[in-house]
């Protein structure tokens, strides 16, 4: 499991020269560039970011450019498909790599990717350097990675979860990078379960009136929030198919929780499960064609995969007896889900959706609510490893582990998909 | 005036009579005060009020369940018992059943299975004879812990009137 990324095929050389030359004729074959990314440590892009530089000598401007410089670098660290090098001199042991140069006039920034070996540019980007320095900077970041890996970036990523408050829970929002914290609800109740529409642009969200779970639809861009459903028990655990056009939802008007799928075009409301059990917890395939689950129809809650329209129901996982929480790769290679241990503790396990094959990612304390990056290469889970569940994030592998939340005891993370 | 006139000679008496006294026993009155016998604090007893209806006060007692279960334990059966004699004294008052969950597994199993243990409870109250339409559920999951530190008492169903 740890030797291979799914769906990076290897390519023995030339992969730089190839995307030159795709980028040079202004065609972008996004299948056809590929990463010699086999393992972590090796085959990634070799980048020296030289400082970047600006017109004005004022100790200001020097450091705006410095602080975008600082974001990109970490940004492209993060993404795994590049190694840093500290100085040019390290491009000795690399045969091929990467030169970034960024100089800024008049409050334009001017980005320039050379090839390393033969010094010709490989793209040059204008941006304009307004006050929100940081989401300049990972727009950079994700163009750089899509121009030398044809891959989407995920630096202009959000995450949104709860965080308790002393009345309820609320909605916030961060970047990836756990900064720009943004409350996003504020009334006093229990918000639960967000989860990002496909356009970035709407939260799913379960909350409480007084006398059930109710499901709403928060818009962000008009600050607007509307109600989804809202029948009699439990409206709750929402999910967007991944072309936004229909949400798979929990409810227990029936007298237990089932699963139902919800057209938003047509408002038809159909049932998906039949079952005394517990049935909850959905999570769409990133081709729409089947959904993920938990059940407790065998006993104790276990996950299970079934069509889009309720059908062909199979069992995944088959040890111990708590597995919750399944999210499916946006790459549809892997399942996360969560286990819960002999000794109590509840892990973050991975296996493959067809051939059962769990690999466990984490192991101090308690660790939940696996949600994936939109690459398929990280995961934002909860821990209250610190004491007190709070959000981190680690490659799809288990390592890099990296605290994302400050301060707020945060539970639900959601990765949103990558805005257009 | 003839009323001020004629109380005044009156009010001189009361005064001469009570007021030089008085001013002479005031150290005494002082001194007996710690000497008079000191009951301690929880035995002092207010007058009760004349018990109009004879009813215990409105007190539901709280139900707890075993790990991922919602089956009516033998010592949840006796508090539901308990519950319902508690009800039929009251049977104008309406409740709301709140399910409740401990930590372990995920937020949406929880609030199921809390509703399940709402769901259960009020299915053993309208068997032991309290109507239906004077119960409603609701389940919290695992938001609402009662003790973060103890997972067994957060295994729950409570009783709120409404």
């Amino acid at each position: 499991m740890t030797q291979r990324i799914p769906h990076v095929r290897r390519q023995p050389m030339g992969m730089l020269l190839h995307t030159i030359a795709v980028f040079l004729v202004g065609v972008r074959f996004a299948q056809d560039v590929y990463l010699r990314l086999t393992d972590f440590g090796g085959g990634k892009i070799s980048i020296y970011i030289e400082p970047f530089t600006s017109e004005q000598a004022s100790v200001d401007a020097v450091t705006r450019v410095r602080n975008i410089e600082a974001v990109i670098e970490n940004d492209l660290e993060y993404s795994l498909y590049f190694d840093i090098l500290a100085d040019t001199a390290e491009f000795a042991d690399a045969d091929e790599g990467v030169i970034l140069q960024a100089h800024e006039t008049d409050g334009q920034l001017k980005t320039v990717l050379l090839d390393y070996a033969s010094k010709e540019q490989i793209a040059v980007q204008e941006y304009h350097i307004g006050n929100e320095l940081r989401a300049t900077a990972h727009t950079i970041s994700d163009d750089i990675i899509e121009q030398l890996t044809g891959e989407k970036g995920i630096a202009s990523t959000k995450i949104v979860f709860s965080y308790r408050t002393s009345a309820g829970k609320e909605l916030a929002m961060v970047d990836y990078d756990g900064y720009n914290f943004t409350r996003l609800t504020n009334n006093g109740r229990f918000n639960l379960f967000p989860a990002w529409a496909p356009d970035q642009n709407r939260i799913l969200f379960s909350a409480h009136s007084w006398d059930r779970l109710n499901i709403y639809l928060f818009d962000l861009s008009k600050r607007d929030i509307s109600i989804i459903s809202s029948f009699r028990g439990l409206n709750f655990a929402p999910c967007w198919s991944p072309d936004g056009t229909k949400i798979c939802l929990c409810l227990t008007k029936d007298g237990n929780a089932e699963i139902y799928l919800l057209d938003l075009k047509t408002e038809k409301l159909n049932r998906l499960t039949y079952n005394k059990a517990i049935d909850t917890s959905p999570a769409f395939s990133p081709n729409s064609r089947e959904i993920t689950f938990v059940s407790d129809r065998a006993g104790n809650p276990q996950i299970y995969v079934m069509d889009m329209h309720g059908g062909n129901v199979r069992r995944l996982t088959f040890h111990g007896n708590y597995n919750t929480s399944p999210a499916w790769s946006p790459r549809g290679d892997i399942i996360a889900y969560v286990s819960r241990e002999p000794d109590n503790s509840q892990q973050v396990y991975v296996t493959d959706p067809y051939d059962f094959e769990p690999v466990r990612l984490t192991s101090k304390g308690n660790n939940e609510e696996p949600s994936f990056s939109p690459d398929g290469l990280h995961i934002v889970f909860s821990s209250n490893r610190s004491g007190t569940y709070e959000l981190y994030t680690m490659n799809w592998d288990g390592s890099r582990l990296r605290k994302l939340s400050d301060g707020v005891t945060a539970t639900a993370p959601d990765w949103s998909p990558i805005s257009d | 005036m003839n009323y001020i006139k004629k109380t005044i000679p009156l009010i001189i008496i009361l005064v001469l009579f009570f007021g030089c006294p008085k001013r002479q026993t005031e150290p005494e009155v002082v001194e007996e005060i710690p000497v008079e016998e000191e009951i301690p604090f929880e035995e002092v007893q207010l007058p009760e009020p004349e018990p109009e209806p004879e009813l215990p006060p409105f007190v539901l007692e709280t139900v707890f369940f075993d790990f991922d279960k919602s089956d009516i334990r033998v010592d949840g059966a006796e508090i539901l018992q308990r519950n319902a004699e508690m009800l039929q004294l009251y049977p104008y008052m309406s409740i709301t059943l709140e399910g409740h969950c401990c930590e372990i597994g995920t937020a949406e199993y929880n609030l199921a299975l809390g509703e399940r243990r709402a769901l259960a409870t009020r299915e053993y109250l309208i068997m032991l004879g309290i109507s239906a339409d004077r119960m409603s559920t609701i389940s919290y999951g695992e938001e609402k812990p009662l003790d973060p530190l103890n997972l067994e008492r957060n295994r729950r169903c409570e009783f709120v009137a409404r």
